[in-house]
């Protein structure tokens, strides 16, 4: 299980390999060598039911790059085939809902796959990998826009209001209708019915928080008579509208359907008691991307929470636009607390200073004691992901090894351009030492002078796991084709399933995560 | 009583339990911080100042953080670093540098491990301005395309689909 935000790798084998210069629908195309076979028990079958999506990523305006979201819901037979489907996308043109005709999708043993999804305007296509039948990756590799979010299979029997009853916490990132990056996390009760009550949130806009607020009159949630068997709805939360996607009872799906705001994330089925300080008291992992005043920003960590309030063995590695900041800094030393708040509705705060570089201070909603959304509110600051429990340690490489899906997204210094990429893949992983680490993956490199899709790029290189293997963890993969590129990240686990990751290159940023495959 | 009469009272009592109801929770809302601690690179609009200067030298991939497009930029009182954001967004905007332009630029100064470094909100050159920035610092390069004008919205819709 994997709710990580939403930015690697080869042999040369250059003999072998081909790069295509054709258009497929965008940019360029690059295919790298032939990889092994792929190996694993997925097929064409494992994609079969309803699934709810949803990504956000650059797309191309007026010659700029911009801000984008999308969420929907498609059918999959099982052999190949989308048979139904409708997505809501809020691009810089206007928020449409598009039903989807006629579609197809393939996926390969370890995996790894391709959806092309059409509706009245064209063919969008996307590389996805699935962590299991009922769940993936997902990334928009087709050259017209950059994107990647994940899927999930849906339950019917959730597709109405009764269904969606009781508290949600959740979290949204976007662009405000003044262009500003925002982040509003919060929670809310909804009755069955349709009616939304207790609803208080926390916004940050470029970076200055708004304070806790009470939703504005007119919050409601209603499923929608068109596309209801989509699980489609439509929702005003916080103050904004939204069209949602039930995966299931306990998850929802958001694209913000205002313009020219945009919102993409998620709400999440809230545990049923009073929280307490009491409430955190374990590691917890982190994992946090969004924009700053410079430009993108990740950021991933973890801390101990010891259920009165106290922060403990804190570590942060934050990538702010290349500048690459790690504490406890060199020669510091780092001291926390943490609140909730006293309503006992899940939100707290958390906030923690190191010595050298100074406070750090977040906002969270408890979903669960060992599950959250985050967001960071420091001055220029507006990044916002996930706090979950760190459980079943000490992690190893033994106990880390097998199969991952994986999904990273942000941008890289291209020569003169500043590339948007998304990617996702697979990453295998061993208990050797060394060269542990072997990848496979398409991405998409998309600024306004560049766009180019690359598929099948390998990838090897160590994972150094530094006992307890709870802390900062190093992962670097290195990629020869089509050219070489060494890419450096700082790895949290948050158990033997999951895994978190920042880049902490200087000419990238990157923030993403890896599920276990079965 | 007068139906009316009935009305009125209702609807103010109406109005006294949402005034009240509203009061409660406001009561219930967690302090929190309005402004948080000043991090490095961020952009402190109450702190912008406009400067004078000429290029230097100008280059669109940073050989140090921030990513993005630096000038060094020759003012009264010295070399400046300054960060204008991605190039491509001054691509877009038709808007040029090279060495020997002289420009004006407002923005804010932010301290970092690699030095001063100037974060640009508003740039001009001869008659051309261009914002990089929006009022609160945060780079356009993120989403300023959505703020087209809505003739400029029809225009791109009508020249490529929602994909």
């Amino acid at each position: 299980m994997n709710r990580a935000v939403k930015r690697l790798l080869s042999f040369a084998a250059a003999l072998f390999a081909f790069l295509s210069a054709g258009c497929s629908n965008g940019g360029n195309t690059v295919v790298g060598p032939p990889p092994p076979p792929p190996t694993g028990n997925f097929s064409n079958s494992s994609l079969n039911g309803q699934y709810a999506f949803s990504m956000s990523g650059t797309e191309l305006c007026a010659g700029q790059g911009s801000f984008f979201a999308r969420a929907g819901s498609f059918t999959a037979d099982g052999s190949g085939h989308i048979t139904d489907g409708v997505e809501d996308v809020n691009v810089c043109t206007g928020v449409f809902t598009l039903p989807f005709t006629s579609s197809t999708y393939s996926i390969s043993a370890d995996g790894r796959g391709t959806l092309n999804l059409t509706n009245s305007t064209g063919t969008t296509t996307y590389s996805l990998t699935l962590t299991s039948p009922t769940q993936g990756f997902v990334a928009q590799t087709d050259g017209n826009a950059t994107a990647g979010g994940s899927l999930q299979r849906q339950n019917p029997a959730a597709f109405s209001n009764p269904a969606i009853a009781n508290g949600y916490v959740f979290d949204v990132f976007g662009a405000s209708s003044a262009a500003n990056p925002e982040s509003i996390i919060g929670r809310f009760d909804a009755d069955g019915a349709g009616s939304i009550s207790l609803g208080l949130y926390d916004s940050n806009e470029a970076g200055t928080p708004s304070g806790q607020q009470l939703f504005p009159a007119g919050a409601l949630y209603q499923f929608d008579h068109t596309f209801g068997k989509s699980g489609r709805g439509v929702a005003n939360i916080a103050g904004h509208n939204f069209a949602f996607y039930v995966v299931d009872a306990t998850r929802l799906k958001l694209v913000g359907t205002d313009f020219p705001e945009v919102f993409s994330g998620e709400a999440f089925a809230q545990q049923s008691i009073a929280f307490t300080a009491a409430s955190l008291n374990s590691g917890l992992a982190f994992l946090l991307g969004g924009s700053s005043s410079s430009g993108p920003i990740a950021t991933a960590g973890r801390f101990t929470a010891d259920g009165v309030g106290n922060l403990s063995e804190i570590f942060l590695d934050e990538n702010n636009n290349g500048t690459v900041t790690l504490l406890p800094s060199q020669g510091g030393t780092v001291a926390g607390t943490y609140t909730l708040d006293a309503n006992g509705l899940g939100g707290g705060m958390a906030t923690w200073t190191d010595t050298r570089v100074g406070t750090f201070t977040f906002i969270f909603y408890l979903i669960s004691p060992t599950e959250a959304v985050f967001q960071e509110i420091d001055t220029g600051i507006t990044s916002d992901g996930t706090l979950l429990a760190q459980t079943g340690g000490p992690i190893t490489p033994a106990s880390l090894a097998g199969d991952f899906a994986f999904v990273l997204s942000g941008v890289t210094q291209n020569g003169s351009n500043v590339d948007s990429n998304d990617f996702v893949g697979q990453l295998k992983l061993t208990s050797a030492s060394g060269n542990n680490a072997t990848g496979i993956m398409d991405f998409t490199e998309f600024s306004p002078a560049h766009q180019q899709q690359l598929f099948d790029i390998q990838s090897s290189g160590p994972l150094d796991i530094t006992s307890p293997g709870t802390g900062p963890n190093t992962l670097t993969l290195t990629t020869t084709f089509p050219s070489p590129q060494t890419f450096n990240f700082t790895a949290y686990a948050v158990d033997s399933s999951t895994v978190f990751l920042v880049g902490v290159d200087n000419n990238r940023v990157l923030a993403g995560s890896i599920a276990r495959q079965p | 009583m007068q139906k009316t009469t009935l009305v009125r009272i209702s609807v103010v009592l109406f109005a006294l339990l949402l005034v009240l109801g509203t009061s409660v929770w406001a009561q219930k809302l967690a302090d929190r911080p309005r402004a948080a601690s000043m991090r490095s690179l961020a952009y402190d609009a109450t702190q912008e100042t406009m400067v004078e200067g000429t290029v230097l030298s100008y280059t669109a991939e940073a050989a140090t953080p921030p990513i993005g497009t630096h000038v060094q930029l020759q003012t009264a009182s010295g070399t400046m670093d300054i960060h204008l954001g991605t190039g491509s967004y001054l691509d877009a905007n038709h808007f040029s540098l090279a060495k020997g332009d002289s420009v004006r630029v407002v923005g804010a100064s932010s301290a970092t491990r690699q030095g001063t470094i100037f974060l640009v909100r508003l740039i001009q050159k001869g008659g051309q301005s261009l914002a990089l920035r929006t009022a609160k610092g945060a780079p356009l390069s993120f989403a300023g395309a959505r703020t087209l004008s809505p003739a400029q919205r029809a225009q791109l819709a009508s020249q490529a689909g929602p994909r």
